[in-house]
């Protein structure tokens, strides 16, 4: 799988909201060559007040007991409030049980595995790759699809 | 024996009076009592639910008296002889309106309309199990608090007194959070498209048949799809699996499919979200799993265009857009019925209003008016954002025009100016312009070697060498004329 959106734009980037750090770890090498930006953060609070600075952003959020609730309460607002954005959720396997929950709420993927990470990662990457760039006018969009880097001089 | 009647007559008469509610219950879970306060509690139905089983479930799967009586149930542990202390909620508001009579996708919103503005009133209540002789459980007696916890209050969160007991009491919260979703104000709409619409899912809800919600990005088919879903009969719906084609790949396809299999129960919905934007290869793995799927499974899906305008053109597959097409619904775009706008700007703004303690009353007819005005690209999905936005702004009880965002004043003010010149190019400066930037660019990259440069473009280096000299480039790239 190729893992580099031609246009990777500049206001999107990955928020991963989780205790340990240990997604974000598998998560970067994933996302090595992709120049996908990585936000981590240890809570739902401050994953949200990123997502408010960049509302197309994908958001991969851990979830535990403790903020299962939470997390499903700011999903049922989630498509509402970031309609450009997508959530996908990571939890222990213990948390499987609520997968089918998590999934009616809104989240695109579920993961109880970090070893199964490349298939997420792939739909980081085209999530980011799909959101619209601001408008451009026809010559902006030739010269924007023109082979070989930047615009010589 | 008629001082015995007397005596049990006394102890209905001291139940009745008491102020704290009291119910009862039998071995098989069966409500045999329910003393005044905890009908006045429970509301107008409650005398229904006597005689009526109660089932420890958390209830999103249960409507009406079914849904109300499984409030009430206590945790299993109860039957084991233990008294247990657990938070019961009261849902005879949604039971307002009937949810036992079948159900159609207006009337259903409705329902969860009210189901979700109305707040859940949650009592702690202490169940006393009694036995008989042979320590077989007799009765249980439900002693609720007289006061209401609230949906939030943290005492829900930390007060249970086992784990199973608590995930059950949070699973019970949690979907109600989800129900909060499937609202009515992005379906109502009293145009006739709308209308037509909600005749077709009534016809959906109805049926079961796969169902094709066609509309632009953001025009509520997701929501619509999802209304359509718990429409449906509570004893044969499962769960909504949302699948977004255009984001998953074969592999997680293939892979949230297999786990649709073996997960959960049965009767459930797979939402394919942008279904035209499948890959050829998803599109054959689908198609395959569906028509050979040993489970039942219900079919809804989105997209832009009419699936089945796209196999003529080679861009989906015959037999899978005839699977998914059975009812066509087309939600049009909220430009082209803005005759629902005020209506859904009101009903918006009165979500907005149910999620914090800030009150609005409305727009103003300026504000309405300028809001008619607009374009709407990104639909209902937007108008939910600038109501969001102006609900934050507004400084009175009404929302003014002044208190939209700036685009509103921009688009008005460029309504009144004249029409921009369209953007003209003159093709043949243009096309030797890029020929000169491409040639320049493949000599970047090829640091100067024109033979790698000529490969680059499709050229040979003969012809490399004409092209440049004919567009001015020798001198740049080092050719003597």
């Amino acid at each position: 799988m190729t893992l580099s959106p031609s246009n990777p734009p500049s206001l999107a980037r990955l928020i991963v909201c989780e205790r340990s750090g240990q997604w974000s770890i598998g998560l970067r090498s994933e996302l090595a060559e992709t120049g996908v930006r990585i936000w981590e953060c240890r809570s739902l609070p401050e994953a949200w007040e990123a997502l408010g600075q960049t509302p197309a952003a994908f958001v991969i959020a851990e979830s535990a007991r403790e903020n299962l609730e939470d997390l499903l309460r700011r999903m049922v607002w989630f498509s509402r409030d970031f309609p450009h954005s997508r959530i996908a959720v990571v939890a222990e396997r213990r948390m499987a049980r609520f997968e089918w929950l998590l999934r009616e709420a809104g989240a695109v993927h579920f993961l109880t595995s970090p070893r199964r990470l490349t298939p997420l990662a792939g739909l980081v990457v085209r999530h980011l790759a799909n959101i619209p760039l601001p408008p451009q006018s026809m010559v902006e969009r030739i010269w924007g699809s023109l082979p070989w880097g930047q615009r010589g001089t | 024996m008629g001082r015995h009647r007397l005596h049990t007559a006394e102890l209905v008469k001291l139940l009745e009076s008491a102020s704290q509610p009291l119910y009862v219950l039998d071995d098989a879970l069966t409500i045999v009592y329910l003393n005044e306060a905890c009908r006045n509690w429970l509301g107008a139905n409650a005398e229904e639910l006597l005689g009526r089983k109660c089932a420890y479930h958390s209830g999103h799967e249960l409507t009406g008296l079914d849904r109300m009586a499984a409030g009430l149930c206590p945790p299993p542990a109860v039957l084991e002889g233990r008294e247990v202390s657990a938070v019961v909620p009261n849902f005879s508001a949604q039971q307002q309106g009937g949810g036992l009579k079948p159900t159609l996708p207006n009337e259903v919103s409705a329902d969860v309309a009210k189901f979700s503005d109305q707040p859940t009133l949650f009592r702690r209540t202490r169940f006393v199990p009694l036995r008989q002789p042979d320590e077989e459980i007799l009765c249980i007696i439900a002693l609720v608090d007289p006061r209401d916890l609230g949906e939030n209050t943290p005492e829900i969160a930390t007060s249970p007194s086992c784990e199973s007991q608590e995930l059950h009491e949070q699973l019970q919260r949690m979907r109600l959070q989800t129900a909060l979703r499937y609202r009515t104000e992005r379906v109502v709409g009293v145009t006739p498209a709308m209308r037509l619409a909600r005749a077709q899912a009534r016809l959906a809800v109805a049926t079961r048949a796969s169902v094709l919600l066609l509309g632009p990005l953001g025009s509520g088919r997701r929501h619509l799809a999802e209304s359509i879903h718990h429409a449906g009969p509570a004893e044969s719906r499962g769960v909504l699996v949302p699948l977004e084609c255009g984001l998953l790949d074969l592999e997680l396809i293939q892979s949230t499919l297999r786990s649709v299999a073996l997960g959960p129960a049965g009767g459930d919905t797979l939402l394919l979200c942008d279904a035209d934007q499948l890959s050829a290869e998803s599109q054959a793995a689908l198609a395959s799993i569906l028509l050979t799927a040993k489970y039942p499974l219900r079919l809804i899906a989105t997209a832009t265009t009419p699936l089945v305008d796209l196999p003529p053109r080679g861009l989906f597959r015959e037999d899978l857009a005839a699977m998914l097409s059975t009812i066509t619904i087309e939600l049009p775009p909220l430009a082209k019925r803005l005759d629902d706008l005020p209506l859904l700007a009101q009903a918006l703004l009165e979500a907005q209003n149910a999620r914090g303690s800030r009150q609005l009353g409305g727009f103003s007819p300026e504000a309405i008016d300028s809001l008619c005005a607009y374009t709407w690209p990104g639909n209902v999905t937007e108008l939910a954002q600038v109501v969001v936005e102006c609900h934050a702004r507004a400084s009175g009880t009404l929302v003014v025009r002044d208190e939209l965002p700036e685009r509103f004043r921009l688009a008005a003010e460029a309504a009144a100016r004249p029409r921009r010149k369209e953007e003209t190019i003159q093709l043949d400066e243009f096309i030797a312009h890029i020929e000169r930037e491409l040639i320049r660019r493949a000599l970047t990259r090829s640091k100067g070697n024109k033979t790698k440069a000529a490969k680059l473009l499709g050229l040979n280096r003969p012809r490399l060498y004409r092209k440049m000299v004919q567009l001015g480039l020798a001198e740049e790239g080092g050719i003597e004329k």
